[in-house]
């Protein structure tokens, strides 16, 4: 399979060389024109040294004229020495500034003169369906004075990273940009995501599967929402954010409320109701043997495990909404465990 | 307003925008297609639905791809919604749609269409509240479907009310034999089920991930986002979409006969046998007629006669044009959806190898060759009026006449001819007591072959694998192949050829054993190097078809499972000790084109134990002929008696 998405993604570079080769006889600016002038602002950054198997470079964009670089914060910039080389060959050491962890973004600095950078107040925003380039220094094709590669495609989804139920690996939270270029590729991560006119609108996010689907996700983190993290890196104030605790302190247990599910048996056990403790909540509102628990508040439960996993984040003082499915029916139940059987 | 209407906005928009601006035209081409591309998510992103399933069983496919949420497209304003059947490969207990604004509602699968890999599901809308009914999108005809225009692939899977977009082109038309679009656009569980939608906003088609090789409802899906996509017509759905709002299961059509030959390509659609009660049967078809012309477009090879009829019902009419001696006759039939469950009918013999006429190596004790009173050398000429000179025309032949039926043999016997009557009986599952070694043919040849321990790689896999020819292999004689399936981590290749040396020489056997990429794990996806690995072994040796088997213990016993049953036309017999089926597996009806025999162990570990019955139930219910070998306490490979059991096993595949 890996083997075909890189063909995939060779003959898109092919093809897009092509593009850029045969210009067509329109007049005016052009994708090659916008390419043209984007490619000096892309970076190639490496990690000197590098762990066995583990690609030891990636990609990066410039930021401001003195030097400042937006990559993606990872293991390549363990090393004592980065190296960041510009589209034009001239290479530097790179001092790292500062890294976001949640939002695995991270700010070098090089000291170069004459450098070509983005303006992040000119950012640009996307809906799905618009056009985008995506530049990066994919399988670390790119050295030496060669500019970075760049590939077309469309914004398929703008859509939220939901970390929190596993279902993404990954300490990232919040609004990314889903493409249908297949950006998801070594090194291709901390590279520049723009429009059709090369306004950027993010950074490409790292190589990162969908654990409901185990396929790949090819994600762009949204300027919007690094920005905050990078300006106070530039400026020298300590991002020490921590990831912020999901767990409850004291988590609801289903017996709380007095539901009773049938056992954890086999992979995906559908949350069937086994039973229902007499005099509890559950039996008051009416829930009944057999129901299929559906919902957990607005979030749907499709095996035993997810409702585990929903739990986590639910105070045993808080109410909770249920749904069930009984027969084709719907049925919502608002339940609260009884406070004498909350002990802290 | 209509998408046309907007389109001509937006090209006025630009062009009067091209005028005063700096920006050129190229950009305005790009704004436009940008423009153009939203106008068709918001035209038919209403009738574009999420589609969750809950407790379905865990189903990794070969690529590793699992169902998550998926995607429908609504196709009847009262609530009817067409989905791929991707998600529901693991048999889900309910089935939940994500309505166009939020709204959520259970919904009822009516009915399948097999030949397309689709699922129709009713939402009930009298339970939904504030939807009294959906949006239907509309159909784009086929004519003005045309390889290089836009095609836009929406799904709803990621959360948000807006659907997920990719844009590509049309890349082909009629492909997988027929029955689907291909396109550029990205296509993965993002958006199966959901539609490809040219530039005005008409649905192409409905994403599913086929493949024209696949026989399950999630194998192409290890294409997923490569460039390579499938979408089954919606004129084609629409156009059988009252029947399948009836309930009715859609099937492909088939006549009911088997075709000579391995090569599609090359060669000529030659009626090899003619099942019983069948279209085919009925409509007076026979074995050696060759099939020139199907629905009026001509047949040079087996492929092009496929084409035509893959993409057809069980109901649909089919008018043949054939060609029998020197007359041309023309045969009209409607296509049947199932077929009588195949049972291959048994005469009772163990042929002799590398000989020209069809001589009896042993007559089955208790057979109906044995009551009949056949002897070993016994050569039989003819089964009913047909005239048998080798293995493959003798089976044709069986099949043609079926089970349970009487028929007249002719046998030579030395200067004798007998005409014995008998009943064909139901394959045997008992192991011979004995089976007397095949005699040897001619002298001995092939001096320049390569014999022994041999190492076996393919270029573009990782993993490593080995064979052992028997010292007197001979090129003149086809010989079976032991397909071994290492256990998880048990890679000692001493003991595996020691084990199987005298027995490859006894019984004309090559042992073939790939290892696994990661010693201790097989993957759903290395079959595809077992594969390659048995067609480079049959490069340069003279392989016989009827005793390729493949052979594991525990996790390779997994593999050879999902080996025979994904690679029938190579397998034709599976031994497993020590395992189940593997979730990826699916027992399909015993096919007469490609039969094969299951010998499988049982002991009494009680899971063992219960696994077994589950086996022997579900390969015995799709009429394979099943053989089950008691281990005792279990826990454990075969003994040196129950490995020679095996061997006698394998040896009497190629029984008549």
């Amino acid at each position: 399979m890996n083997q075909l998405r890189n063909h995939v993604t060779l003959c898109c570079l092919v093809l897009l060389a092509g593009i850029v080769g045969a210009r067509p006889a329109i007049a005016g600016p052009s994708y090659s024109e916008v390419i043209g002038q984007t490619q000096p602002k892309i970076v190639k950054i490496y990690g000197a040294g590098g762990f066995r198997g583990l690609e030891s470079y990636q990609s990066g964009f410039l930021i401001s004229p003195e030097g400042h670089i937006v990559t993606v914060f990872s293991y390549v910039l363990d090393f004592t020495v980065i190296r960041v080389v510009l589209d034009d060959g001239r290479g530097y050491e790179a001092k790292l500034l500062g890294a976001d962890p949640t939002l695995e973004v991270a700010v070098l600095k090089i000291d170069a003169e004459a450098v070509i950078p983005f303006d992040l107040d000119e950012a640009s925003e996307a809906a799905p369906g618009d056009r985008v380039l995506a530049f990066s220094n994919l399988y670390g094709v790119a050295t030496g004075n060669e500019p970075a590669s760049v590939q077309r495609g469309v914004i398929s989804a703008v859509t939220e990273l939901d970390a929190r139920k596993g279902v993404y690996k990954t300490p990232f939270r919040g609004n990314v940009y889903v493409t249908d270029a297949i950006t998801n590729n070594p090194g291709a991560a901390g590279g520049a995501l723009t429009d059709h006119q090369g306004r950027l609108l993010g950074m490409l996010g790292k190589e990162l599967k969908n654990a409901s689907t185990s396929t790949w996700l090819n994600y762009t983190v949204p300027v919007a929402v690094m920005r905050e993290a990078i300006d106070d890196i530039k400026a020298g104030k300590i991002r020490s954010r921590q990831d912020d605790d999901l767990s409850a302190r004291n988590p609801l247990k289903l017996a709380d409320v007095g539901l009773v599910l049938v056992p954890n048996v086999v992979e995906n056990t559908p949350p069937f109701v086994d039973g229902i403790l007499p005099g509890s909540p559950a039996a008051e509102a009416g829930i009944a043997p057999d129901d299929l628990l559906l919902f957990i508040d607005q979030a749907l439960v499709r095996n035993w495990n997810d409702v585990a996993a929903e739990l986590r984040h639910i105070e045993n003082t808080e109410q909770i909404k249920v749904t069930v499915m009984r027969g084709q029916d719907f049925k919502t139940f608002t339940l609260q465990a009884p406070l004498e059987k909350i002990t802290p | 307003m209509k998408p046309y209407h907007l389109i001509l906005r937006c090209l006025v928009v630009s062009l009067l925008g091209l005028c005063c601006a700096s920006t050129g035209l190229s950009q305005g081409l790009a704004e436009l297609q940008e423009e153009a591309i939203r106008a068709v998510a918001a035209k038919v992103g209403p009738s574009v639905v999420r589609i969750e399933t809950v407790g379905a069983v865990e189903v990794v496919e070969q690529g590793g791809v699992t169902p998550g949420p998926s995607t429908g497209l609504v196709v009847g304003e009262d609530g009817y919604i067409i989905t791929s059947s991707f998600p529901f490969a693991g048999k889900p207990a309910q089935v939940l749609v994500e309505l166009p604004g939020g709204a959520r509602s259970a919904a009822e699968v009516i009915s399948r269409d097999d030949s397309r890999q689709l699922v129709l599901l009713k939402v009930d809308l009298s339970k939904v509240d504030g939807v009294d009914k959906l949006q239907v999108a509309e159909a784009a005809p086929a004519a003005e479907v045309l390889p290089g225009g836009w095609a836009i692939a929406l799904g709803r899977t990621f959360p948000g009310d807006q659907p997920n977009v990719s844009v590509g082109i049309v890349s082909a038309v009629n492909r997988v034999w027929g029955k689907a679009v291909q396109t550029d656009a990205k296509i993965s569980p993002a958006n199966y089920g959901g539609p490809l939608v040219d530039i005005q906003g008409h649905v192409i088609g409905v994403l599913a991930p086929l493949s024209p090789t696949a026989t399950t409802a999630t194998e192409g899906a290890q294409w997923y986002d490569s460039g390579i996509g499938f979408a089954v017509p919606l004129e084609t759905i629409n156009k059988m979409l009252p029947l399948m709002k009836q309930g009715e299961d859609l099937k492909s059509g088939v006549m009911g006969i088997t075709l000579r030959g391995k090569d599609q390509f090359a060669e000529a659609a030659v009626v090899g046998s003619v099942r019983p009660n069948t279209p085919a049967d009925a409509a007076g078809l026979k074995a050696g007629d060759e099939i020139i012309e199907i629905n009026g477009k001509q047949v040079n090879n087996q492929a092009q006669l496929k084409h035509v009829v893959s993409p057809l019902y069980a109901g649909d009419p089919v008018k043949l044009l054939v060609k029998r001696g020197k007359e041309q006759i023309e045969i009209e039939m409607e296509l049947a959806g199932e077929l009588q469950p195949f049972r291959m009918p048994f005469l009772g013999f163990l042929p002799q190898r590398g000989t020209e006429k069809l001589i009896a190596r042993a007559i089955w004790p208790d057979s109906p060759a044995d009551k009949a009173d056949l002897q070993a050398g016994d050569v039989i000429e003819k089964i009913g009026d047909r005239a048998v000179a080798n293995r493959t025309e003798a089976i044709e032949a069986l099949i043609a006449n079926g089970l349970e039926k009487p028929v007249q043999l002719t046998v030579v016997r030395g200067e004798q001819q007998l005409t014995p009557e008998l009943t064909l009986a139901s394959l045997p599952t008992e192991i011979l007591a004995e089976v007397p070694p095949a005699p040897e043919a001619g002298e001995a040849v092939g001096e320049d072959i390569e014999r022994g321990e041999l190492e076996l790689k393919i270029a573009e896999f990782k993993n490593e694998g080995y064979a052992y020819v028997p010292e007197n292999y001979r090129p003149d004689v086809p010989h079976g192949v032991v397909i071994w399936l290492h256990a998880p981590g048990d890679v000692d290749r001493e003991t595996v050829i020691q084990r199987w040396k005298a027995i490859c020489e006894q019984r004309h056997l090559i042992l073939l054993a790939p290892l696994a990429r990661e010693e201790n794990e097989w993957a759903p996806d290395e079959v595809d190097f077992v594969r390659r690995l048995l067609e480079r072994l049959r490069e340069g040796y003279s392989l016989d078809d009827t005793r390729i088997v493949a052979h594991g213990y525990q996790g390779g016993g997994a593999m050879a499972y999902l080996m025979a049953l994904n690679h029938r036309d190579a397998v034709s017999g599976v031994a497993v000790v020590d395992a189940g089926l593997p979730a990826e597996a699916t027992v399909p009806p015993n096919d007469p084109a490609a039969q094969l025999a299951v010998w499988m162990t049982k002991s009494a570990d009680r899971l063992a134990a219960a696994r077994g019955g589950v086996m022997q139930k579900a390969f015995e219910a799709e009429n394979y002929p099943v053989t089950l070998v008691d281990l005792g306490a279990g826990g454990r490979y075969l003994t040196a008696e129950e490995l020679q059991e095996l061997a006698r096993w394998i040896d009497s595949l190629d029984r008549i």
